[in-house]
């Protein structure tokens, strides 16, 4: 009994790990040696995932036709509804997964997704499916910089499909989604500083659950990561637009996919869109820009001011923390001018500027005392040269009493 | 009143006459006639060290010899106190101008031959003293713990590290450790507020005592000095000190107008992981670091401390009786010799590793300060060369 | 100095008697005598007002004084400027802590958001938990931290 529970803890403890070790010899691979090659060093192969999961048939038998036979459910190379069921067979099965941590939505949320819809309710078997993404023998972990879906390497996957003008045609999707992004500053910062915090494809119309995002949730996708411009925008009169569905939020003004780095000319190139030159609501945002821009030349003076300062010797460091402050403020107003309410920009813009000024004025102090310090130098030397006349005085006084004596 | 008061209060206690007799005598001892105002080299000096020791006392109210906050409290002083950047400026400019005039002082002494018999003791002690203020000037350097003092430091003190047998242990000793570094500071400033101020006061005490009592060397050979008599040559006091309180006003004036006109930065705090480029020793270290970097470090060292022991035993090395620089063609050549190989080999440091235009072409300066031409694209034409001399 | 005035002083006097030229003597005298005192004036009076103390806190560097113990209620949060930075100081339950308040990602001056117990940054929304690291947001790393320590009742903050 005691040599029972004993063989059973050792099973149950080391189970994989036996599993792995007495795996009976694969025969897969005596003939498919090349595939073997890529399964072996995939996440699923060091898992002891083999040929018979995706694929059925039986790999212990040596005789290719008792291994392929129907009573093993060999069914050779998946078709594509095939392929979604099997790999979510053991991915969509949260008891599989727990134990590798792995989330199981992926199935469910494909099913809700344009590429899901299609393949399941139109039988249209020309969307991806799982392994498009993912890759099938060779797939690795997604935080592998060699995974097509590491975030490095997301634009160019989807790339793959939606930049094929044959493929799109029937859908009436655009091709240029890719060029465009490259040249955005989404894209920039993913493709020239590598920056992993970026949005990507997936940031904004989901992996699995892959959409378009509506004119109404615009604002959500952007607002993941830029969240104070989306409370300050859905604070704007252009809010209620939306509503109405005439307003398609953040890309109304930035564009989407080829959106580029902002600067204060956009109220000059997009309010043009709907608002005529001579209305109210042009010039509204022509006043928010003025303020903005006069900010953003202060901040861009006064740190040149600063700057030149400190090469000059003169210390700085009360003015660099209090610029610090500043630089904070206009920085706010990035954000907050999505408010588009030029009480709230200007309150803002009054204390950048009355910090401006205290900070100008502080180094023209300084300044002025080095000056000073010059000037002083005029009475020193005058009063240096009486004293050295009456000295001089004194000593031929004292020469000429001298002679007198002698 | 009040003067004689006090007056009569001390005569009741102290002979005052017996005091007073002797310090009047010495007080108007007369200075013989060729006194110039080369003569006031030496007061120039003292003026220059209590104007140390007073601005050194009001820095060190604010400033805190730690590594963490030597810089810091430095630059505390150039900011908030009351004309602190004053005091830092003046001192640091003092230092820098009391090398220069001792130097001139000791030269001048050399060339009117004061040193010979009987003051070659004042000459010992006048020779030590100007080591001393080197070494003022070194350790005091370091304090600010600025990158370039911190850095020159380390260079200076590798220095010693190359003498024979005692050079390691003597440079850990220095530096109180295997690097500069809080330490170094403990100790430089140790050296530099209590140890060298004493000493130097102590000895310039003396130096002043012989010069006061045996009286300011005429030009006359050694061994015929005629004593000059009462009402020939000029009464130290009142006439030679106004000639100096002139001297004096001066100076004062330069080190202002040179505190504020040319104030020394503080640049940036000590960084012991970032060297950076072209490190030199101060001005006044230069020509004898060129010197060093020409001969392998043992011969080197030797060389260069030949100086200050020939230096020390000059008086007893020139024993011509004359006194006239005419008539001492010898020590008047070795003289020049040595003041232009000090310029030679200071232009020769300072130039050395750097860049320089004359005439619109630019050369490239090698570390033992020989120029090379660099053509447009900022290459060395004689690049090969310069490897091969390394 | 002070004994040149006062020897100068001296010498006047007898030098005056055997002079003619009495006027002339007396004034150069008078005029040097007045110089004197004022070079000492000048010496002196700068230096007494370089002695007065002109701050609280002493020079930057090590540790700064930035605030009383009771200036930061427990839970809350203050922003302070040591040695030129902006430094900000949290007052938790475990103590005081002492971060850099310059944001990770643009250089923002981050603030402590009492309510949500979090500092967040104003410009693009990035949030760090008590302990500086980053909890949302675009900022890239954590804030760095500053030592702190409670001195008779006085926060200490290490530059």
């Amino acid at each position: 009994m005691r040599i029972f529970i004993l063989l059973l803890t050792v099973i149950l403890g080391f189970g994989p790990l036996v599993l792995a070790q007495n795996t009976p010899k694969n025969y897969c691979i005596s003939c498919h040696q090349d595939t073997w090659q890529d399964l072996k060093n995939s996440i699923h192969g060091k898992q002891g995932i083999t040929c018979e999961k995706c694929h059925g048939g039986d790999p212990t038998q040596p005789d290719k036709a008792l291994a392929k036979a129907p009573s093993t459910g060999y069914i050779g190379v998946p078709d594509r509804m095939q392929i979604v069921q099997i790999c979510g067979n053991c991915h969509a099965n949260v008891e599989a997964m727990n134990f590798y941590g792995i989330r199981t939505d992926q199935l469910a949320k494909y099913k809700t997704s344009m590429h899901g819809k299609r393949l399941f309710e139109n039988k249209d078997t020309r969307v991806p499916v799982c392994d498009d993404c993912h890759g099938y023998h060779d797939i690795v972990d997604i935080k592998d910089p060699n995974s097509p879906v590491y975030p490095l390497n997301i634009p160019k996957t989807c790339n793959r499909c939606h930049g094929n003008k044959a493929l799109m045609k029937p859908y009436g999707i655009q091709t240029d989604m890719f060029q465009l992004y490259k040249n955005s500053v989404h894209g920039k910062a993913l493709f020239e500083k590598k920056d992993m915090g970026v949005a990507t494809c997936v940031s904004c119309h989901g992996s699995h659950g892959a959409l378009p995002p509506g004119v109404r949730q615009v604002a959500d996708a952007c607002g993941k990561c830029h969240m104070n411009e989306k409370d300050n925008f859905l604070k704007s009169v252009h809010a209620n637009l939306v509503d109405q569905g005439k307003f398609p939020q953040c890309i109304a003004c930035h564009s989407n996919h080829g959106i580029q780095p902002v600067s204060v000319h956009l109220y000059d190139q997009a309010c043009v869109k709907c608002h005529q030159p001579q209305s109210h609501a042009y010039q509204e945002g022509q006043k928010l820009k003025q303020l903005l821009s006069s900010a953003q030349q202060g901040l861009q003076q006064t740190q040149a001011l600063v700057q030149k300062a400190s090469i000059d010797g003169i210390f700085v460091e009360d003015e660099t923390a209090l610029l610090e402050e500043t630089k904070t403020k206009v920085f706010q107003m990035e954000p907050l001018q999505h408010t588009l309410s030029y009480g709230k920009v200007a309150e803002l813009s009054l204390q950048v500027n009355s910090q401006i000024k205290d900070i100008q004025n502080s180094i023209h102090q300084k300044r002025q005392s080095l000056q000073m310090r010059k000037i002083a130098l005029w009475p020193l030397w005058i009063f240096i040269f009486i004293m050295v006349t009456v000295l001089w005085i004194r000593y031929k006084q004292l020469e000429s009493s001298r002679k007198d004596k002698h | 009143m009040m003067k004689k008061k006090i007056r009569a209060w001390f005569e009741k206690r102290f002979d005052l006459k017996a005091i007073e007799q002797p310090l009047d005598y010495q007080l108007r001892k007369p200075l013989p006639k060729h006194i110039s105002w080369f003569h006031t080299l030496g007061s120039m000096s003292l003026f220059l060290f209590l104007s140390q020791i007073l601005t050194g006392i009001l820095l060190l109210i604010y400033y805190r010899p730690t590594a963490e906050e030597a810089f810091e409290s430095i630059k505390f002083i150039m900011t908030k106190p009351y004309m602190g950047w004053l005091y830092r400026q003046i001192h640091a400019w003092g230092a820098n101008l009391m090398i220069l005039v001792v130097f001139l002082h000791m030269l001048r002494t050399f060339v009117t031959g004061s040193f010979k018999k009987p003051r070659e003791l004042t000459w010992v002690i006048g020779v030590t003293l100007f080591i001393l203020t080197l070494i003022f000037g070194f350790t005091g350097y370091l304090l600010p713990w600025n990158q370039l003092s911190y850095w020159a430091t380390t260079v200076g003190t590798e220095i010693a590290g190359a003498i024979p047998f005692i050079g390691e242990p003597m440079k850990v000793f220095m530096r109180g450790g295997a690097a500069v570094g809080g330490e170094t500071l403990s100790r430089f400033f140790v050296i530099h507020v209590i140890i060298l101020p004493w000493v130097v006061f102590f000895l310039v005490a003396i130096h002043l005592f012989l010069v006061r009592f045996q009286g300011m060397s005429t030009m006359d050979p050694v061994d015929k000095e005629k004593e000059i008599k009462k009402g020939e040559g000029i009464p130290f006091f009142p006439d030679h000190m106004v000639k100096e309180g002139i001297v004096w006003f001066v100076l004062l004036g330069i080190l202002i107008t040179l505190s504020i006109l040319l104030p020394f930065e503080l640049g940036e705090k000590a960084n012991p992981l970032k060297t950076p480029e072209g490190i030199k020793p101060e001005w006044y270290f230069m020509s004898m670091y060129q010197v060093l970097k020409y001969f392998p470090k043992l011969i080197g060292i030797f060389v260069v401390g030949l100086a200050p022991l020939l230096l020390f035993l000059w008086p007893f090395l020139d024993r011509s009786p004359n006194r006239i620089p005419f008539k001492r063609p010898i020590s008047m050549a070795v003289g020049v010799l040595t003041i232009l190989s000090l310029l030679v080999f200071g232009i020769l440091g300072t130039l050395s590793e750097t860049k320089q235009t004359f005439f619109g072409k630019t050369y490239e300066f090698n570390i033992y300060g020989v120029p090379h031409v660099i053509n447009t694209r900022g290459n060395s034409v004689n690049h090969n060369n310069d490897k091969q001399h390394k | 100095m002070d004994k040149e005035n006062n020897s100068t002083h001296e010498e006047q006097n007898p030098s005056c008697k055997i002079n003619p030229e009495i006027t002339r003597r007396d004034f150069i005298g008078t005029v040097i005598r007045f110089g004197l005192l004022a070079t000492l004036a000048g010496m002196v009076l700068p230096a007494l007002s370089y002695l007065a103390p002109v701050t609280k806190r002493g020079p930057a560097g090590g540790l700064s004084d930035v605030g009383g113990v009771d200036d930061i209620p427990v839970g809350g949060g203050k922003k302070v400027i040591v040695a030129g930075s902006a430094v900000l100081v949290l007052h938790t339950a475990q103590g005081f802590k002492a971060f850099s308040a310059v944001c990770t990602h643009l250089g923002c001056l981050v603030a402590w958001d009492e309510s949500r117990h979090e500092i967040v940054c104003p410009c693009h929304g990035g949030v760090y938990d008590v302990d500086g690291k980053v909890v949302s947001g675009p900022p890239p790393r954590g804030l760095p931290p500053h030592e702190v320590s409670v001195v008779n009742g006085r926060i200490m903050v290490k530059a």
